[in-house]
Order: C-alpha cells, then sequence, then structure tokens
C-alpha cells in the first residue's frame, strides 16, 4: 500500500512536472497579454514527434542525439511560438475575451491533422536515452526517465523564475504584465516582448514534449487532453503566481496518479472532479491572491 | 416567411439524409442560442456546454428506452434536469470573477466526458443506446421523419422567439449593461449575480433540450459516448462565433454555416480537422464580428433603424421624485467608521450626519477619504469598522445593489456608463427596481410587459429632457462627450429615483458652462426633494450650491458647517495650504 503511494507520488510528480512546465507558458503569455495558447497542448505534442525524429536520424537512443533532438525541436517551437503570436493572437488582441481562445485553438486543430498526416496516428515509442531498466526505490518502480523528467523540468521552472525576477530581460517582461503603457514610456518594446512571451511559452511546451513522450508514447494526439489538464492545474495552482503552478502541477498529477489506483477507468473524471471541489473552496487557487 | 419557408425545406430536401441535417442544423441551433445569451449577452465564458447536451440526451434516452416513458414526459424532465444542473453549476460559480466559469465549466465537461464514456452501467459508454424511438402521436404512430423535422423546427421557432423577445426588452439590455460595467450595474440595484446565474439557467436548459432532439432522431435511434467530447463545446462557441455573437440571429446562422461547410469538404476527410480549424481562424480573424454582426453594421442596415417617436410628457419631470418625510433624523449617519486597506487607514473614526433634503458636500485635499467614503456608503467597499445608519437603523454589510433598494446610489469618479448601450438603455437600465415586468412576462412578450416598456422609455426621455440631452438618446454612450456622459450617467442616477445621491467629483473633467448647467442639476435634484451628499474638489461649485459642507484630511473630519464658516476656518486653510488655486477661490 504504501509502496503503491510512494509509486503514485513519484510518477505523479513526473508527470505532474510537465503539467507545470507548460503551465508556466500558460503564466507568462496570460499575465503580458492577458491571452493564452489554449493549443499548448499540441505544441508539446509537434515537440515530442519532430523531437522523435530527430532522435531517430541522430542515432538515438544516446544522451548526445537527445539534446540535439531537444535542441532542434525547441528552435522549431520557438518560430512556431512567434508564428503563433503573429496569426492568432495578434490580430484578435482587444476583441471578445473568446476570440483568442478559438484562434489558438483552431491552430492546434490544424497542428494536429498536420501531425495526423506526417506522422500517422499510431503511438511511436520513443526509446528513453536513460535506457529502460527500471530503478526499484524504496520498493517502487521507478523509471530513470522519470527522474530525469522530475530534475530537468524543475531545474527549467527555477531557472524561469529567477530569469524573471532578477534579469532585465525578465524583469522588462513582468513590466510589461503589469502595466504595458508604462512600460512602453520606459523605452520597453512592448510588441517584441508579446512575442518572447509566447515563443518562451512554445518552446516550454516543447521541451516537455521530449521530456514526457519516452513515458507516454509520441502521437498526434497526445497533446489534447495534456493541454486542458495543464490549464487546469494553473488555475488550480493560482495562474498569477509561477509557485503557485510548479504545486499546481505537481499535485495534479499525483492526484491523478493515485485516482488511477483507485479506479483507472474513471481517474480522468475523478481529477476534473477534484478540481472543480478545489475551485469551489479556493476560486483563485491554492496560492492564488484572494 | 420563415414559417413558410420552413414547410417548404422538407419537400425541396426529400432525400433521408438532408433530412437528417436539418434536424440537426435546427436543434444544434437552440444549443447554440442559449450559449450566446450566456456567452455574447452577459460575457460569461462556459468551455462545456457540451455536458448539457449530453444531459439532455441521455436523460430522456434512457427515460424512454429504461423507464419506458413518453417522449412528452421525457422531454419537458430533461429541460428541468439540465436547467437543475445547470444552477448547481452556476451558483457557487459565479460569486466569482475572472477564469473561474470557464475552467470549471472545462472540467465539468470533461467530468460528463468521462462518465458519458467509462460509467457502463448507465450509459453504455461508447457501445451506446440502442432503440430510442421517434415521437409518438396521440394515434401510437411514430413521426416520420419529415414530422419530426418540422417538431425540432417548431421548437428552434419557440426558443429564437422566445430568445428575440427577452434580449430586445429588459432582460437583453440588462445582461449587457452587467457585462459592461458590474459595479455601476449593481449601485443602480440590479442584482448582478442572479442575472449571471440566470443567463446560466437558461443556456443549459436550451443545451438539454437540444439533446433531446438529438437523441430522438430516427434513424438511427441511437446514441453513444463518442458525440460527447471537448471539441463540441468548441464547435458550439464556434457557431456563435461565426455567425456573430450578441446578435438575434447569429446563432443560427452560424450553426447552419459551420454544419453545411464540412459537407462541401466530405471527400477531404484526411484533412478535416485542418479545414475546420482554418475556417475558425479565418472567421476570428477576419470577420471579428461574425457574419450577422457584420451586416448588421454596414451603413446600408443602420440606415434603416429609426428611433421611436417621443411623446413629451409633464416637463417639470421631478413630480415623480420620491419626497422626504421630514422626520427630524438624519437621512445617513455614520459612527466611527473606519476602512482599511491593509496598513493603510482610509476612513479613521468618521462621524458624520446628512441632513435629509438638503446639498452636504465633502470637500478635502486628495487621499483625504472622500471617494473611499463613497464607496463604503454604496456597499462597493465593506467597512472595516464603525456603524452606518439609514434613518436611523443600522445597516449590516450590504452590496450596492441593496443599497439601491434603500434609496441610495451614486455617480463615479470617472464615468462609469454602460459604453455600448445608448444613452436611453443607460437611463432604462437605472429604472431596474421600478420595472414590475418578471421574467416570464418578457418571455411571453405579454402586453404588461410591452406598455411598461414604452411607458418606462417616455419617461428615460422626459428625464434626459431634463438634463437638456433628449437628442442624444438614441447615440451610443461612448461617443458622447466627456460633460454629456456625466449627464447621462446623473440621469441614470435619477432615474433609480433616490432618497440619496452621492455625487463624486460631477464637475471633473466638465467645462465651465457645462459646470454650470450642472450647478442648477444638482439644486433642482435636490428642491425636488433628493438628498444630495457630493464629493468636490471644484470649489466655486460647492461653495455656491451645498447648504452644508464636511472638510476631511487623511480620513477624519477636520471642520463642518456652513459654507461661510468653512472657508474662513483655519484648520480647513491649513489643509489646502500649498494649493493657492483652491485658496484663492475662497
Amino acid at each position: 500500500m504504501l509502496t503503491k503511494l510512494w509509486q503514485a507520488l513519484i510518477s505523479g510528480m513526473a508527470i505532474g512536472s510537465i503539467y507545470a512546465l507548460i503551465a508556466q507558458g500558460f503564466y507568462i503569455t496570460s499575465i503580458t497579454t492577458n491571452t493564452l495558447n489554449f493549443g499548448q497542448g499540441d505544441f508539446l505534442m509537434i515537440g515530442a514527434l519532430f523531437g522523435l525524429t530527430c532522435y531517430l536520424a541522430f542515432g538515438g537512443p544516446s544522451m548526445l542525439s537527445f539534446v540535439i533532438a531537444t535542441v532542434l525541436a525547441v528552435g522549431l517551437l520557438a518560430v512556431m511560438g512567434a508564428g503563433l503570436e503573429r496569426i492568432a493572437v495578434r490580430p484578435v488582441r482587444g476583441l471578445t475575451s473568446l476570440s483568442w481562445v478559438l484562434s489558438t485553438l483552431s491552430v492546434a486543430l490544424i497542428l494536429r491533422n498536420a501531425a495526423q498526416l506526417i506522422w500517422r496516428p499510431e503511438q511511436h515509442p520513443f526509446p528513453s536515452p536513460l535506457g529502460s531498466k527500471v530503478l526499484r526505490i524504496a520498493g517502487a518502480g521507478i523509471l530513470p526517465q522519470e527522474i530525469f523528467i522530475l530534475a530537468v523540468s524543475i531545474s527549467v521552472m527555477i531557472l524561469l523564475m529567477v530569469f524573471l525576477r532578477r534579469s532585465l530581460l525578465g524583469k522588462a517582461l513582468l513590466a510589461v504584465a503589469h502595466n504595458s503603457n508604462a512600460a512602453a514610456a520606459m523605452g520597453i518594446n512592448v510588441q517584441r516582448m508579446v512575442i518572447f512571451a509566447y515563443v518562451l511559452s512554445s518552446v516550454l511546451a516543447g521541451l516537455g514534449g521530449v521530456l514526457i513522450a519516452p513515458i507516454t508514447f509520441a502521437y498526434a494526439y497526445m497533446g489534447t487532453v495534456l493541454g486542458v489538464k495543464a490549464f487546469a492545474a494553473a488555475i488550480v495552482g493560482g495562474l498569477e503566481n509561477p509557485l503557485g503552478i510548479l504545486i499546481g502541477g505537481l499535485i495534479m498529477g499525483v492526484v491523478e496518479q493515485i485516482a488511477a489506483g483507485i479506479n483507472s477507468n474513471l481517474k480522468d473524471g475523478i481529477t476534473f472532479a477534484l478540481i472543480i471541489l478545489i475551485l469551489a473552496l479556493r476560486p483563485t487557487g491554492l496560492l492564488g491572491k484572494r | 416567411m420563415a414559417v413558410v419557408g420552413i414547410i417548404l425545406l422538407p419537400f425541396i430536401f426529400q432525400d433521408p439524409f438532408y433530412l437528417l441535417m436539418l434536424q440537426s442544423l435546427a436543434y444544434l441551433s437552440i444549443a447554440a442560442l442559449g450559449l450566446d445569451i450566456l456567452v455574447g449577452w452577459t460575457g460569461q465564458i462556459s468551455l462545456g456546454h457540451m455536458a448539457f447536451y449530453a444531459v439532455g440526451a441521455y436523460t430522456t434516452a434512457l427515460l424512454t428506452t429504461r423507464g419506458g416513458f413518453s417522449f412528452w414526459i421525457t422531454l419537458p424532465l430533461a429541460m428541468l434536469l439540465s436547467g437543475g444542473i445547470g444552477a448547481i453549476v452556476a451558483l457557487p460559480c459565479l460569486r466569482t470573477k475572472g477564469h473561474y466559469l470557464a475552467v470549471v465549466t472545462l472540467a465539468f465537461g470533461f467530468v460528463v466526458e468521462v462518465a458519458a464514456n467509462r460509467w457502463m452501467d448507465l450509459t453504455n459508454g461508447p457501445m451506446g443506446i440502442f432503440g430510442i424511438n421517434p415521437p409518438q402521436f396521440p394515434s401510437g404512430e411514430f413521426f416520420a421523419p419529415p414530422h419530426y423535422f418540422y417538431l425540432v423546427a417548431f421548437f428552434l421557432l419557440l426558443a429564437q422567439l422566445a430568445a428575440n423577445h427577452l434580449l430586445t426588452g429588459r432582460y437583453g439590455r440588462t445582461f449587457l449593461a452587467l457585462q459592461q460595467s458590474e459595479v455601476a450595474a449593481e449601485t443602480v440595484g440590479v442584482n448582478v449575480y442572479k442575472y449571471k446565474v440566470l443567463a446560466f439557467i437558461i443556456c443549459s436548459v436550451y443545451g438539454g433540450l437540444a439533446g433531446v432532439f438529438f437523441a430522438h432522431q430516427s434513424p438511427p435511434g441511437y446514441i453513444n459516448s463518442d458525440t460527447f467530447v471537448f471539441s463540441l463545446s468548441i464547435f458550439f462557441l464556434a457557431s456563435i462565433l461565426m455567425g456573430g455573437s450578441r446578435t438575434l440571429y447569429g446563432p443560427l446562422v452560424g450553426t447552419v454555416i459551420l454544419n453545411t461547410i464540412p459537407q462541401v469538404f466530405a471527400s477531404l476527410y484526411d484533412y478535416h480537422l485542418m479545414i475546420y480549424g482554418l475556417i475558425i481562424l479565418g472567421t476570428v480573424i477576419l470577420l471579428p464580428r461574425g457574419i450577422v454582426g457584420s451586416l448588421i453594421h454596414l451603413p446600408y442596415f443602420k440606415k434603416r433603424r429609426k428611433p421611436a417617436a417621443d411623446k413629451p410628457g409633464n416637463v417639470q419631470m421631478l413630480r415623480f421624485m420620491r419626497r422626504e418625510e421630514a422626520d427630524g433624523q438624519p437621512i445617513i449617519e455614520t459612527r466611527g467608521l473606519l476602512k482599511d486597506f491593509g496598513g493603510l487607514r482610509a476612513i479613521d473614526h468618521l462621524s458624520v450626519q446628512i441632513e435629509p433634503g438638503k446639498i452636504h458636500a465633502l470637500i478635502g485635499p486628495n487621499g483625504s477619504g472622500k471617494s473611499t467614503l463613497v464607496n463604503v456608503l454604496t456597499g462597493v467597499y465593506k467597512s472595516s469598522g464603525g456603524d452606518i445608519l439609514y434613518r436611523g437603523k443600522r445597516l449590516r454589510k450590504m452590496t450596492p445593489h441593496e443599497m439601491a433598494k434603500l434609496g441610495i446610489t451614486r455617480t463615479f469618479q470617472t464615468v462609469n456608463l454602460f459604453q455600448g448601450l445608448t444613452v436611453l438603455d443607460n437611463v432604462m437600465v437605472g429604472f431596474h427596481l421600478h420595472l414590475k415586468a418578471g421574467f416570464w412576462s418578457h418571455l411571453l412578450r405579454t402586453r404588461k410587459a410591452v406598455q411598461e416598456e414604452e411607458a418606462y422609455r417616455q419617461r428615460a426621455l422626459d428625464l434626459l429632457r431634463f438634463l437638456g440631452i433628449q437628442d442624444k438618446a438614441y447615440e451610443e454612450a461612448q461617443n458622447l462627450s466627456y460633460g454629456h456622459q456625466r449627464l447621462v450617467e446623473i440621469a441614470r442616477a435619477l432615474a433609480v429615483e433616490p432618497s440619496l445621491l452621492l455625487l463624486d467629483e460631477p464637475a471633473a473633467g466638465v467645462n465651465p458652462a457645462e459646470v454650470h448647467l450642472l450647478s442648477k442639476v444638482i439644486q433642482d435634484i435636490r428642491d425636488a426633494g433628493v438628498t444630495v451628499l457630493v464629493i468636490e474638489h471644484h470649489m466655486e461649485l460647492v461653495m455656491q450650491i451645498s447648504d452644508r459642507i464636511t472638510v476631511l484630511d487623511f480620513g477624519s473630519k477636520i471642520a463642518e458647517g456652513d459654507p461661510a464658516s468653512v472657508r474662513q476656518n483655519k484648520k480647513v486653510i491649513e489643509a489646502y495650504l500649498g494649493d493657492p488655486e483652491i485658496l484663492a477661490t475662497l
């Protein structure tokens, strides 16, 4: 029983850290533009599939090819992020609150269809660079990839938080978030910051994709529910707070694994029902402002 | 004309496939219609509309196949259940703002999706429920497809008419108003929360109704969980946006288009998501108002809308203002009032009495707590301590709309009109507490509702005439000059028929000629029996119109009295020291 719980904790935190990673992207774009990429999950999917293609092309599985694949995937996603901002976000800024939801979602649909055509709908195995030998830690079976995911995503998120607070570029981003007019008056190119926000957000999604693919396989439909869960995790944690998002994501991942243990059939239902409950008690999220 | 068209349709499209399509178009439009009432008119986002569609479908499917109930019973039952579940979702959620409702509806949609897919005992998941018969005539004969189409179309007609009635009258106006400014709506007596919940319930009932018709389509007489997925919720949203949100016929048009276009590309199945995505993206970017929305704004259509007639009533307009019963008590009084913002004490043990039927001014340097006091008095902020008494009775913490019911309303420091509404509609919202015709009267557009709207429309024009701006009645509020917007805001406040009117810096941003008009207006309001509390910096105006002045500094009272005594008060002069412009007018 305890080992099962322990297992759920580690696996849950691993997937949860990916939710958090994706959701950090939501945070960055939502504070700067009050919009977010509802197709973030599908961006992750492209990262996973494209990453897989590069990975295999460079002779994977090996750490070197994984790193190269990651760099290339992240690069592609950066370009896609800028493209998304230009096509689906900028033209609809200032219109009804629904427009950007639908525009980013429709881009996601297009991506999904493209992915289906290019990579076919099957699930593609993504061999972990760390091998598939299960580690036994305190009785629980843990894949090295899961630990890898946890380590990388948490490090990236900490780096992100430091970057936003300490670096000049990060502060400029936050400045735009708080008051874009004042930021512009101080000489910050707001438009460029907005593009940067979307680039950063997409990069995070792409990174999440190559990290999680060895666990979940890479396939055209992997993004849909992931994106929604990440969004929910962000709200549960508190959308204005990167730390809250991190915690929200981890909690969500763990809850999901525990729910799977209770009834693997209804696990998603349990998770979402819990989200509703948490929001009923704390509408601004666990770490959000009251 | 539409009815004739509907009757002819099954004869034109006799092929069973087309009949099925027509039926789908009809009930999907019902769902979209309901969703737009929530999303377009009240501005709340639902990402889980599919859930109510599913509730409607499964309720009728289960009750007819397993319970043996007749369609004619399950139809109203399903609508009731959808509405009930809508209420359960809405009641806790709509108390807060922000992304909250969006996420809860999203999560709720997924809960329903999972339940449909995995709760085999109830829904039989992907294997679905078979043998759902079409409705039966009293003779026992089943509805054939053309009859079924007429049935669905009939209900669509009813649903559209009901929506039209609601949206073109009081309820549409109130929904739009609360979307534009919840605070302003509250201060004129609108219970914003109640209206949001109402909109959500209407939305869920329409969704459930659509689901019922979906389930009983025959062929196939079969539903399964494959239909009830997140994308369906998005599909409904896309239909609304494509047709034109916040229009009467947009949802219908959008549904028809979004459903028929893919048929054209049916052979390109492999690309269907991409095509779908491109259509939605294209519409959102190129046609943000949707098809109907864009058409309405074309000059050709704009010219054809004529404003209704104006029959001036008795020009002594304030005849319907309440007259104060002089009972010697202050109309409003604070005792030891406190308001803290974190560590900052904005109001510091303030005790003030406002005499009825007088103009009482509140002055003081910036940051002295004047606007905060107004916000506390009208329920926008909750006090941190002390008492507020209204006609001698202690007020417990109240919301702005409860304050409005008591007869207290206000204008705002920066004009807070319903910018997208016409000037006339702005004032009409002010009459909210006086309108007697309720939901069902408006839904059915009874004579009572129509006559009441007409009567109050005329009253609104009279109010505007009193303020000299009746010629602007049909302009959109945001197009008026700032000074005129101020006057509209005052008209709206007067529409409440308050006993106490708080004016927060009415002269701010207004030119000298308009200040002169303002001074006259405020005095006329006082003469009609309304007590006025004015916050102002404009010393000339204050000295000219006030019966009594209270001076604040750092949240507490430093002087009080008639204009003559206040202008000579040493403490007042000191507080304003360093402000030579003010001193010069004293």
